[in-house]
């Protein structure tokens, strides 16, 4: 990871409102947006960390939301995404079809692979 | 309601309860290795599912009060709760950040009481301050005329 010290963080009394948008949730510790903070920080890192590797797994250089799509579906703990992202529609067909440049199709590539009839 | 409680309401509505993207473009922007971009829609998704995961956590630590018969959502209750969803990963650091914030509440109070055990008035503590300054200076002319900058001995040098 770069910049190792980096200071931006979310702001602490936004987390505490989003929190409270659930009716459930009353009272709310001073800490405990601050610990959540820090918790997002890392879930964006893990989810950032899978959306690379598909990203480097299909050699592309922008980050697309299908990729983040793909990346969601393979980890457990984000399943409590896949709602979101699930009316996403894959254009690369999973990976399979070869990813031109995000300027309009003219043709469809095929892939360089066999076909198993 | 008066007119501006409802304007406030109003503005509390789901679009305004989003993380600021600039804030987040950043932080994809440090993590990303630096020959891949991100496009905003994907930006935009991933603060989705960042607020996506505040209401996760929320709601499982919220449970989890419940049951510890509290009615104040504790940090100890989010560190259960991300155990509980499968971010184990995450706790140690998440424990760190709790500790540095008890530390930096402790340092403060220190502070407070540290001025409170002086017995001094702000004014009394002023006019210490201004003694210290002074002897400074006497201090920095002595050594300056020692070392030969100014021609001429400082008050009350012998």
């Amino acid at each position: 990871m770069r910049n190792k010290n980096k200071v931006t963080k979310f702001p602490v009394a936004r987390i505490k409102k989003i929190m409270q948008k659930d009716e459930e949730v009353g009272k709310v510790a001073q800490a405990t947006p601050i610990l959540i903070s820090k918790a997002l920080e890392l879930f964006m890192g893990s989810l950032v960390e899978e959306m690379t590797k598909v990203a480097v797994q299909r050699s592309i250089r922008r980050v697309e939301i299908w990729h983040l799509k793909h990346a969601i579906e393979q980890i457990d703990t984000f399943d409590f995404l896949r709602e979101i992202v699930q009316p996403i529609p894959d254009p690369t067909n999973g990976g399979v079809e070869e990813e031109t440049s995000t300027e309009p199709k003219r043709r469809k590539k095929r892939a360089k692979v066999d076909d198993d009839d | 309601m008066s007119d501006r409680e409802a304007a406030a309401s109003a503005a509390a509505t789901d679009e305004e309860l989003t993380l600021p993207k600039a804030t987040v473009q950043k932080l994809i922007s440090e993590m990303l290795p630096s020959d891949l971009t991100c496009s905003k829609e994907t930006r935009d998704l991933i603060i989705e599912c960042c607020v996506e995961f505040i209401h996760l956590i929320s709601a499982q630590a919220n449970e989890i009060c419940e049951k510890d018969a509290k009615k104040t959502i504790s940090p100890e209750h989010i560190v259960t709760a991300l155990k509980e969803l499968g971010f184990e990963s995450y706790v140690d650091e998440v424990e760190e950040v709790l500790k540095d914030h008890k530390q930096q509440i402790r340092d403060r109070e220190k502070k407070t009481s540290k001025f409170e055990q002086s017995g001094l008035t702000e004014e009394e503590l002023a006019q210490k301050q201004q003694e210290l300054f002074d002897q400074a200076r006497d201090r920095l002319a002595r050594a300056q005329y020692e070392a030969g900058g100014s021609g001429v001995p400082p008050e009350g040098y012998e």
